[in-house]
C-alpha cells in the first residue's frame, strides 16, 4: 500500500467517523419520532373508529327520512281520501238543499194559497160546503208529504253531516304525522350536526395545534346528549318517533297490557337488568301500531266499529231540524238565495197580514168565482 | 272539568284540544313545555293534565315528577300522550306516577277511553 492509497483510506475512515457522529445525533430524534408515532397510533385509531361510527349513522338517518316521507305520503293519501268523501257529501248535501227548496216552493206556499182562496170564497159568500171535500183532500196530501219526503231529506242531511264530521276528525288525526315527522327530522338534524361538529373539531385540531399537544380526550369529547334541535322553535324529539307510524303491530295494546299488569301488582321489572340480552328485550318497542288503523282515525269503518256508540255521537253533532229551518230561512245555498224573492221566505213564520196575502197573490183575480177544481188542480202534482 | 294540554307541538295541542271538545270538554288551557305548564297550574284551577313527553325546557316526565312532588297538585290526574313506546319508557312513566299512557298517533276513541279510565279509577 503506497502513501496515496493510505491517505485515501484515512479519508474514508474519517468520513465513516463523521457518519457515525451524525448517526449518534440523529438517532435520538428518530427515536422521538418513533415514540410520537407510537403515542399517536391509538388516537388515530380512535379517530378512525369515531369517523366510521359517525358515517354509519348516515344510512340510518337516510332510512329514517325515507320512512318520514313514506308516512307523510300515507297520511296525505288518507287526508285526500277523506276530502274526496267530503266533496261527494257536500255535493249530495247541495242536491238535498235544492230538493228542500223545490219542496218549499211546491208545497209550503200551497197552504197560504188555500187560505187566500178560502178568504176570497168567504168574501164572495160562496158555498163553502162545496169545497170542503177538496180542502180535506188537499190537507191530507200536505200531511203525507210532510211526514215522508221532508223526513227522508232531513235524515239524509243528518247522516251527511255526521259523515263529514267523521271525515274531518279523521283528517285531524292524520295530521299527527306532522308532529312525528318534525321529531324525526329534528333527530336527523341533531345527528348531522353532531357528526359535522366532531369532524370539524378533528380537522381544526390537526390544522392549528402542535401534534404533540393533541389528546384523545379532546378529540373524542361527546356532544351533549340532549334530544333537542333548534329550528324555527326548539323541537324536542324521540329519535325513534317514526317507528310509531311505520311499525307493524299495535303499540297501544302492548302498553295497555303492561299498565294492566302493573295495576294488578305484577312485577314488570321496574329495576333495570344487567343482562344485556334482557336489557335489549326490555328496550324493545311494544308492538308497533297498524298504520292503517292509525291513520283511519274516526273516519274508517273499523274505527267506527271500535268506537262505543256514545263516543261517536259525541264526536258527531246531530243536526237539528231547526237548523234546516234556519238554513232555509237565510236562503241556504247561493242558488236558493238567488231564486227566492226577497222577503218571501222570512214571511213564512210571521203572522199573515191580509195585505201581505193580497200582495203575494197579486196575480189572483178577486172577481173570479172560486172553483173547487182549482184546489184539486193545485194538489194534483 | 278543565284540561291542561301540554305539548311543544302546536299541531298536537290543536289535535288534542279538538278531540276533547268533540267529547264535550270545552274548558281547555294549554302550555308548550313543562315549566309553562307548572306556571299555568299555579295560576288557574285545572282538573286534568294531558302531557307530551319530549319537550324542551322541561319534559313531560319531569313535569309529572314535579306535580307529584307538590302537595297541592300531587293527586292531579295525568295522562301521558307520546311517541315513546319502549318498555323502559312505560316503566319510567309508571315510576313517575302517570295515571295512564297513550301512544301517538292515537285515535279519538282511544284518547276518550283512557281519560274515562283515569276518571273512573279516581271515582273508585
Amino acid at each position: 500500500m503506497n502513501e496515496k492509497e493510505l491517505d485515501l483510506l484515512l479519508q474514508k475512515a474519517d468520513e465513516l467517523r463523521s457518519l457515525f457522529v451524525l448517526g449518534q445525533r440523529v438517532i435520538p430524534f428518530l427515536e422521538e419520532i418513533f415514540v410520537f408515532i407510537k403515542d399517536i397510533q391509538p388516537m388515530l385509531d380512535e379517530i378512525n373508529v369515531s369517523i366510521n361510527e359517525n358515517l354509519k349513522k348516515i344510512p340510518g338517518a337516510s332510512e329514517k327520512l325515507s320512512k318520514v316521507t313514506e308516512a307523510n305520503e300515507m297520511a296525505t293519501a288518507e287526508i285526500m281520501d277523506s276530502l274526496d268523501k267530503v266533496f261527494d257529501q257536500t255535493t249530495q248535501f247541495s242536491s238535498n238543499n235544492k230538493k228542500l227548496k223545490e219542496f218549499y216552493d211546491n208545497i209550503s206556499r200551497k197552504p197560504l194559497k188555500l187560505l187566500e182562496i178560502l178568504h176570497k170564497a168567504i168574501q164572495q159568500g160562496s158555498d163553502l160546503e162545496e169545497i170542503l171535500p177538496s180542502l180535506a183532500s188537499a190537507i191530507s196530501k200536505l200531511n203525507n208529504i210532510n211526514s215522508n219526503e221532508i223526513e227522508l231529506i232531513e235524515k239524509n242531511n243528518e247522516s251527511i253531516v255526521n259523515s263529514i264530521n267523521d271525515d274531518a276528525s279523521a283528517i285531524m288525526m292524520s295530521l299527527q304525522v306532522q308532529d312525528i315527522s318534525a321529531q324525526q327530522i329534528a333527530a336527523v338534524d341533531h345527528m348531522i350536526r353532531a357528526v359535522q361538529n366532531k369532524l370539524q373539531r378533528i380537522l381544526t385540531q390537526f390544522k392549528d395545534t402542535d401534534l404533540s399537544e393533541l389528546s384523545t380526550s379532546s378529540l373524542m369529547a361527546e356532544e351533549p346528549n340532549e334530544n333537542i334541535s333548534s329550528f324555527h322553535r326548539d323541537i324536542a324529539f324521540d329519535p325513534n318517533a317514526i317507528d310509531s307510524i311505520t311499525g307493524d303491530g299495535n303499540r297501544q295494546e302492548g302498553i295497555d297490557e303492561l299498565l294492566k299488569s302493573h295495576a294488578a301488582g305484577e312485577d314488570i321489572s321496574l329495576e333495570p337488568k344487567e343482562d344485556s340480552d334482557e336489557k335489549a328485550a326490555e328496550n324493545e318497542a311494544t308492538a308497533p301500531d297498524d298504520i292503517d288503523a292509525m291513520f283511519a282515525g274516526g273516519g274508517s269503518d273499523e274505527a267506527q266499529e271500535e268506537a262505543p256508540a256514545g263516543e261517536v255521537s259525541q264526536v258527531d253533532e246531530a243536526i237539528n231540524p231547526d237548523d234546516i229551518d234556519a238554513m232555509f230561512a237565510s236562503g241556504g245555498n247561493d242558488d236558493a238565495q238567488e231564486e227566492a224573492p226577497a222577503g218571501e221566505v222570512s214571511q213564512v213564520d210571521e203572522a199573515i197580514n191580509p195585505d201581505d196575502i193580497d200582495a203575494m197573490f197579486a196575480g189572483v183575480n178577486d172577481d173570479e168565482p172560486i172553483d173547487p177544481n182549482d184546489i184539486d188542480a193545485m194538489f194534483s202534482k | 272539568m278543565k284540561f291542561l294540554v301540554v305539548d311543544d307541538s302546536p299541531t298536537m295541542r290543536r289535535i288534542v284540544i279538538n278531540a276533547l271538545k268533540s267529547f264535550g270538554w270545552t274548558e281547555v288551557t294549554q302550555a308548550g313545555d313543562g315549566e309553562e305548564a307548572l306556571e299555568q297550574l299555579r295560576s288557574e284551577m285545572v282538573d286534568f293534565v294531558i302531557t307530551d313527553w319530549n319537550m324542551p325546557v322541561m319534559t313531560g316526565l319531569e313535569l309529572t315528577k314535579a306535580i307529584r312532588a307538590d302537595a297541592q297538585f300531587k293527586h292531579l290526574p295525568i295522562l301521558m300522550v307520546t311517541t315513546r313506546g319502549l318498555k323502559t319508557d312505560i316503566i319510567d312513566a309508571l315510576k313517575a306516577k302517570v295515571n295512564n299512557y297513550v301512544v301517538k298517533p292515537f285515535t279519538p276513541p282511544v284518547l276518550k277511553e283512557k281519560i274515562d279510565a283515569v276518571l273512573g279509577a279516581l271515582k273508585k
